[in-house]
């Protein structure tokens, strides 16, 4: 009786462990495609029915895609069957090095800006401190066409738009409730009896932030700056708007490639994978940071 | 002095982050008010004291929108639907991920967030290769199987689903994360009382775990709902609005009145429009699914 109990148990949570690996499978199995699909000639993914892995991972998506120049389109065009789209294709190095400037510059900054705030509302009681902290939370609420219009406005007018910084600044504001909420989390975590013990020994407020709270909150901060980077690197809307072909983003690049009717896939693969793996390597690495991020005041009341 | 700056202290160090909230909504927001009430042409060389007061036309226009409308009921649709889909699976993923005895967390999980790690505007475009009448692997799929291709996208009745499936895609693991968390917090005494009282699997779910739920589920109906006026991204890549208008939310609609049409004024009026409705609805769901206090 109680081993046919555990047979029946046992197969429950087999059963279980199958529908949860397929599930999680049919979820990742776009990216795989994709990440597949710019390893593979044209010949493969124009072959019906085209298999899921590539024949020899080939790397000629990655050099047109990042690097045209190394490439030669009459060599492609014999070898590997790609003459309608090589030496056609626009190198994307430049909104990489684009991306990569602003997602440092607003990080850095919305850190900067937003962790003295973090560590008012996590020792203080003052007044208002409750609303003006659910205020930064309900920001990250509103739909941001709203603010999109006038801060289109209003950046052509300060001479910003098409500029870096005009974006850096946006993207700032965009990052700031998630700074001030995941950071008060960390300083929450941090006992107020460290600080107090050096005010004591005679610690100033400056050796008492760089010596004691930076070094203590920095697995919060590193935390809190690879969220950030997320929402950077991959933020499109303000983009769109407020660059121009001297500092496109990368999703910006990315969001042409649908303007041809016949998109070049080998090439859009590539870059959507370059977009993608940093921030899935972040994630692997910091799962549960992450995840404290995403649901940041959600499950804490 | 010395104690008036330590008294406000705390003040101080708000300071940098409400001015630059200040300065990149509220400002903003203000402004935004005023366009409503002007005529506001984008040409090199026009200052805002160039543009006509045009008092409430740009609001009536906007009201009597049949275009606004529809994107209106899109984006609606798109929230109900694609919502309560992200929830019910997410619900059900999370509480067979809460099983006890399921190992491999870290396997699921990584597999599970991959969608969610994509930018939004890639997953579009991804879905796009996909989706494609004659080389995406979901038609490669139907042919195979013996029917004939699918026009995912180019169909009228067929592309807004689609965006909705990239939606659920891309967003059901976060419903998983989020609610998965909520049922962590639930101790496992609860349960253990509750088979001690001889209650079933059924009862427990009803009285212990629905009940403990009511903030996670209500957090996650409101930023998922919330999220749903903010569609942009992916119906930029995956259908650009169309085939006609079948695909165009209410973002996308405003985004088109404002930077292709280049009528901010009007634009700016829509966005007005959209915002106390998404406040309405976030008010609504706060008022009836708000756990009471204990």
């Amino acid at each position: 009786m109680t081993k046919k109990k555990a047979t029946r148990r046992f197969l429950g949570l087999a059963s279980t462990h199958v529908l949860l690996l397929f599930i999680a499978c049919l979820f990742a199995f776009p990216t795989a495609w994709v990440f597949m699909t710019s390893f593979k000639t044209p010949r493969e993914y124009y072959s019906m029915p085209p298999g899921f892995l590539p024949n020899n991972f080939q790397i000629f998506h990655y050099r047109e895609a990042f690097a045209p120049w190394t490439v030669n389109p009459t060599d492609m065009a014999t070898n590997y069957w790609v003459e309608e789209s090589a030496g056609r294709v626009e190198s994307v190095t430049p909104q990489i090095i684009n991306s990569l400037i602003i997602t440092f510059g607003s990080v850095v900054l919305a850190l900067a800006v937003g962790s003295p705030a973090a560590y008012a509302i996590s020792r203080y009681r003052f007044k208002g401190s409750k609303d003006l902290s659910l205020w930064v939370l309900s920001t990250r609420m509103m739909p941001p066409i709203v603010t999109a219009i006038p801060i289109y406005w209003i950046m052509r007018q300060l001479n910003l738009a098409g500029t870096h910084i005009g974006l850096i600044m946006v993207y700032v504001m965009l990052n700031l409730p998630f700074v001030v909420w995941m950071m008060k989390g960390f300083f929450d975590d941090i006992p107020i009896e460290i600080e107090e013990a050096a005010r004591i020994d005679g610690c100033g407020p400056l050796t008492l932030v760089f010596r004691i709270l930076l070094p203590l909150a920095i697995g919060g901060i590193v935390a809190t700056a690879l969220f950030c980077v997320f929402i950077s690197w991959t933020e499109f809307l303000f983009a769109v708007i407020l660059t121009d072909s001297s500092s496109q983003t990368l999703p910006v690049a990315l969001s042409l490639f649908r303007q041809d009717r016949g998109i070049l896939w080998g090439q859009m693969a590539a870059v959507i994978v370059v977009a993608t793996l940093p921030i899935l390597i972040i994630t692997l690495f910091l799962q549960q940071q992450v995840v404290k991020g995403l649901t940041a005041g959600a499950v804490k009341n | 002095m010395l104690k008036l700056l330590r008294k406000k202290q705390p003040y101080l160090l708000m300071a940098p982050t409400m001015i630059w909230l200040l300065a990149f909504i509220v400002y903003p927001l203000v402004f935004s008010i005023v366009m409503v009430f002007k005529q506001f042409k984008l040409k090199r060389g026009l200052t805002f004291w160039d543009m006509p007061w045009v008092g409430l036309r740009n609001l009536e226009n906007a009201f009597a929108d049949e275009n606004f409308r529809k994107s209106l009921v899109v984006t609606i649709e798109i929230m109900v639907v694609a919502v309560s889909i992200e929830f019910l699976l997410g619900l059900g993923i999370a509480l067979l991920l809460n099983k006890k005895g399921v190992k491999g967390h870290f396997l699921f999980m990584t597999l599970l967030l991959t969608p969610m790690m994509m930018p939004i505007i890639a997953g579009g475009l991804t879905w796009r290769m996909l989706l494609d009448v004659r080389w995406g692997a979901v038609n490669v799929l139907i042919t195979s199987l013996g029917f004939p291709p699918v026009d995912f996208l180019g169909n009228i009745t067929l592309a807004l689903p689609s965006v909705m499936l990239v939606d659920i895609w891309q967003w059901t693991p976060f419903v998983v994360l989020i609610l998965l968390s909520g049922l962590r917090a639930i101790p496992e005494e609860l349960y253990e009382a509750a088979v001690v009282d001889g209650a079933g699997r059924v009862q427990s779910f009803a009285s212990i775990t629905w009940p403990l739920m009511a903030w996670p589920v209500m957090i996650v109906l409101l930023i998922r709902s919330m999220d749903a006026f903010k569609i942009f991204d992916v119906v930029y890549s995956l259908t650009f609005g169309g085939p006609g208008s079948s695909t165009t939310t209410a973002s996308f609609f405003i985004y088109k009145q404002g930077f292709s049409q280049f009528n901010l004024g009007y634009a700016a009026a829509l966005s007005w429009i959209v915002f106390v409705i998404v406040y309405a609805i976030s008010f609504l769901i706060i008022r009836f699914l708000k756990p009471a206090e204990d």
